[in-house]
């Protein structure tokens, strides 16, 4: 017999949660599709000597739980929602004489076993998707692959022991609170008012919090767009993080006061107008009025996740391109060491160093140098040399000047055609992300004067600014480029190095190799270290005197692969969230619409249309699903236009316009379609319910 | 005859002492084995709070209640369940029919409850569909029939466990003048044919009519009781609207 009852609720149970089972599949399979990737069984994801995929799939790995961790708030909301809809039916479980811990274990089995349906079939259905992110994976790495299905046992484990463990805990919580639970209070459970409302007053505070907080998110971002104009580069962090702060704190607080603002709209609506008095609008009135003021809450909570995943959707995956067009600006040469004087207080202690030693520890390990530079910076004016003591800002260093051998030999090495210089001329490259026009036309200095009273003129071409690496400059984005025999009479101010290597450098050595490097540098500049290094190794900025070393090598492994992990993470975050939002406000509706059957009947026998009905019941449930939907994706954009503001001249360097307005086109077409499906689905599952109920008036029953 | 259940003194408070509801102020009375009393009064009577410290559904804030010589008040939680599968039987005004299971099912439950050995589970539901008239439904879900039959599957499921009291909250009052009729008279062909005893709580007067004694209660209290005797059902029913009347409220007019 209980089994008959179990089978029976089981049944019952999904066709009332066929949304939130569709998502349990849905979640289920994109858990074990991301965490495929990082299974030990995964043998078409292999490392070789360029490439190490340990960094990234431990990033997966505890990324994608730690997201899906907020599948345990979903299952629990969900499982109390169930509790309250069926409360009615366990007290009369209860009143027959069911044990009330039997009563709550066969609620926690019902429970357990849909969830490990869904949970299986995502696993199912999980294994071909894994395939596809496979493959994806490897193409960005930009390794050959074709699609095939693994099977990782690990993966599948792992799947099924975070859901159940899922479903264990909020089943148990709820046994325990089922058998906590006095019969009279289970019995009145669903008494317990909806939509009781607040007051007036309390309305209009909110409706006037709400407009003042959008207001302030507009005026934040409208000032924040008008600092570009003052800014040659990117914005400054802390200018950046104070303004999006500001906007993001209104618009959350915003978002939670807005839906009692609706409601004080509705019920100044409700109030007056003729509106209210065609057809049966009073009705729709009255019961969104009820829903909403019962769920504001709910709809709140809803409107910010699914505003974090629209911003997901888009941020994550434009950061991964931003990083990875960085990287080739980033590193042009397979060897970049840079060099600071920053912590040196006498100029003559500026060592001119020779890298040879660098060549020496690479061929050790049988890597042969094709091409190196040794870049050597000088300061333009004596004068511009400052201390630590003597500077206003730890950024505050001067712009400085190199030889155009230099130059030529760096342009040579990565790819660029070589340039001139007239005698007694001097030009300036310029970072990569700014912009070479506007730059080029604000020069003022058409001619320098030297500390030795040589005078340089502009040259014809003033400007260039192809990638050759963050180390040219000494802080400000900009070097310029004397004539050799200029720079020869200037004091040095820096010597980095740059290579390129006839054979990558293995990942696996690169840190060996910079160990060495560094430790060949503390013997032959030892002086360095014992002047300098106790006196400011405590100063929160401080660095070594080469520093960093990088390799290309490592730079491409690091970046790429964090650059694909970022970029699914924003998938998986923003679908996640998404879902579980699309889920609860599908779940609303549709209890919604059970509970409401008697309603419907009585419209019915008072003489209303089916049609009407009908038509009633898809206007509040638009209102309440595309209401959160449209209010998230109007914040989420202006999140995502601070965003672009902020990293407005790397979006526009790496990505460019069309690329950043696809990345945001591509994940809105994506979610409007889940979207679509979602609301479709809740749709139909409505109407099929007010078809039944008008179907069973007819023929004299009810539910 | 002997007593099945007897209340002494029960009152029953809600809230705290600035803000106290007084459902019950003070009930005492008793019921003789296969008696069908009926207890009527107004909404905010006291009569379904009345039904649920009875059933042990709600707690009683003084005094004791005893079935069948057990202190109901006095039974501990976890025996609860074991005492109203084995002494009670609930028929609800919204029949409260589980629409996971069919007829045949719903009343069937009841037994398994109760430990029923399987094989005599079905003999025994369709003696009682049989008397309660419902054996061609046996095979439907409660969606799939009237009103009036989803109450008479609600009451065999209560009475299939032959339990010692029968206890009805206003059980037609969901259901139309015919339906209410076939029921009432259903309960009293119960408690004729199988000496149940029914205590039925309902505020219509036509109902109470098919009672063999009504209570009446005011304000939390018993304001009286009435036997109907040899009298007709039609002249007890009189005998019901002059005490509505004189408590101030009820119909005059007799449907």
């Amino acid at each position: 017999m209980y089994a008959k009852l179990f089978r029976g609720n089981i049944r019952k149970t999904l066709r009332d949660y066929l949304v939130y089972f569709f998502t349990l599949v849905v979640s289920s399979t994109l858990f074990f599709a991301f965490l495929s990737l990082t299974s030990r069984y995964n043998d078409i994801l292999g490392g070789d000597g360029n490439y190490s995929l340990a960094l990234f799939q431990d990033t997966i790995r505890y990324a994608v739980l730690a997201v899906s961790f907020i599948f345990i708030v979903l299952v629990r909301y969900i499982n109390s929602h169930m509790l309250r809809q069926r409360s009615r039916e366990f007290s009369v479980y209860m009143i027959l004489g069911m044990e009330q811990r039997t009563v709550a274990g066969q609620f926690f089995r019902e429970i357990f076993v849909m969830g490990m349906a869904a949970v299986l079939s995502g696993c199912v259905f999980g294994t071909v998707l894994s395939g596809v992110m496979t493959l994806f994976v490897m193409k960005m790495v930009g390794r050959p692959a074709s699609f095939r299905l693994g099977l990782y046992p690990d993966t599948m484990l792992m799947t099924c022991l975070f859901f159940g463990a899922a479903f264990v805990l909020v089943g148990a919580f709820n046994a325990r609170r089922i058998c906590r639970l006095k019969l009279i209070d289970l019995l009145n459970e669903k008494k317990a008012g909806e939509g009781q409302g607040m007051g007036k007053r309390k309305y209009v505070f909110s409706f006037i919090v709400a407009l003042l907080c959008f207001g302030v998110d507009a005026v934040a971002l409208y000032n924040f767009s008008g600092m570009n104009g003052v800014y040659a580069g990117d914005i400054p962090a802390e200018v950046s993080n104070l303004y999006q702060a500001v906007a993001i704190v209104a618009a959350v607080i915003g978002i939670f006061a807005f839906y009692h603002a609706v409601l004080f709209v509705l019920s100044l609506i409700r109030r007056g107008g003729k509106w209210k008095n065609r057809g049966i609008n009073s009705v729709l009135l009255g019961s969104l009025f009820q829903k909403i003021s019962s769920t504001a809450k709910v709809l709140s909570i809803s409107t910010l996740a699914v505003t974090v995943s629209l911003v997901a959707f888009v941020v994550l995956p434009t950061l991964a391109e931003i990083t990875t067009g960085y990287l080739e600006y980033r590193m042009p040469y397979h060897v970049m060491i840079y060099n600071t004087y920053r912590y040196i207080d006498e100029m003559d202690d500026i060592p001119q160093i020779d890298f040879s030693f660098v060549g020496e520890i690479l061929r050790r390990r049988g890597i042969e140098i094709s091409e190196e530079v040794t870049q050597e910076s000088y300061f333009v004016w004596e004068r511009d040399f400052n201390t630590v003591d003597t500077r206003e800002h730890w950024r505050d260093l001067p712009r400085l000047a190199m030889g155009i051998s230099d130059y030529n030999r760096m342009r040579e090495m990565a790819g660029f055609p070589l340039v001139p210089l007239g005698e007694n001329e001097f030009f300036m490259h310029l970072d990569y992300e700014m912009d070479m026009e506007e730059m080029a036309g604000s020069i003022r200095t058409r001619t320098l004067e030297l500390d030795d009273g040589t005078q340089l003129g502009l040259a014809e071409t003033a400007v260039y600014n192809e990638p050759l690496g963050k180390y040219l400059f000494n802080s400000d984005g900009s070097i310029l480029v004397f004539p050799d025999d200029v720079c020869g009479r200037l004091h040095l101010a820096r010597t980095c190095y740059y290579a390129n290597t006839q054979t990558a450098v293995p990942y696996g050595d690169c840190n060996v190799i910079r160990d060495e490097i560094d430790a060949a540098f503390r013997e032959n500049y030892g002086y360095l270290f014992e002047r300098y290094e106790e006196k400011y190794q405590s100063d929160r900025h401080y660095v070594s005197f080469i520093d960093p070393i990088r390799f290309w090598t490592q730079e491409n492994n690091d970046v790429v692969l964090t650059a694909v992990s970022v970029r699914l993470l924003g998938i998986y975050a923003g679908t996640i969230f998404f879902i579980i939002c699309m889920t609860v406000l599908a779940l609303h509706l549709i209890t919604d619409s059970i509970d409401f059957s008697a309603q419907y009947r009585t419209l019915h026998q008072i003489g209303v249309e089916r049609e009407d009905l009908a038509g009633m019941v898809s206007r509040k449930s638009f209102c309440y699903f595309f209401v959160p939907c449209i209010t998230a994706f109007i914040i989420a954009l202006s999140v995502i236009y601070s965003f672009a503001v902020r990293y407005g001249h790397k979006i526009l360097t790496y990505m460019g316009t069309s690329g950043f307005q696809f990345g945001v086109l591509i994940p809105g077409l994506l979610v409007a379609t889940v979207l679509v499906c979602y609301y479709g689905i809740t749709i139909y599952a409505i109407k099929r319910n007010l078809t039944v109920t008008l179907d069973l008036q007819a023929r004299g029953y009810s539910r | 005859m002997d007593e099945v259940l007897k209340l002494e003194h029960i009152q029953k408070f809600y809230g705290k002492e600035a803000n106290l509801t007084k459902a019950i102020k003070d009930i005492s009375f008793s019921v003789q084995k296969g008696e069908f009393l009926s207890i009527m009064g107004a909404s905010g009577s006291g009569k379904t709070t009345l039904l649920n410290v009875i059933s042990a559904i709600d707690t009683v804030s003084a005094g004791h209640i005893y079935l069948d010589g057990t202190d109901v008040t006095g039974i501990r939680p976890k025996d609860l369940a074991r005492f109203r599968r084995e002494n009670l039987g609930f028929v609800f005004q919204d029949y409260n029919l589980l629409d996971a299971l069919t007829v045949s099912e719903n009343i069937a439950l009841a037994l398994a409850i109760n430990h029923v050995p399987e094989d005599s589970i079905s003999g025994r539901v369709a003696e009682i569909a049989e008397t309660l008239q419902i054996s061609d439904i046996l095979e439907k879900y409660p969606y799939q029939v009237s009103g009036g039959q989803k109450q008479r599957c609600a009451c065999a499921r209560a009475i299939v466990s032959n339990p010692k009291l029968l206890l009805a909250d206003e059980p037609t009052g969901a259901l139309d003048s015919h339906a209410s009729q076939v029921l009432l008279e259903t309960m009293q062909d119960i408690n004729r044919r199988y000496g149940a005893t029914i205590l039925m709580v309902t505020h219509d007067a036509v109902s109470a009519s098919y009672a063999g004694r009504t209570v009446f209660l005011k304000d939390g209290e018993v304001y009286t009781e009435i036997y109907k005797g040899e009298d007709s059902r039609r002249a007890f029913f009189e005998k019901i609207m002059d005490i509505q009347g004189m408590m101030g409220g009820g119909q005059k007019d007799v449907c």
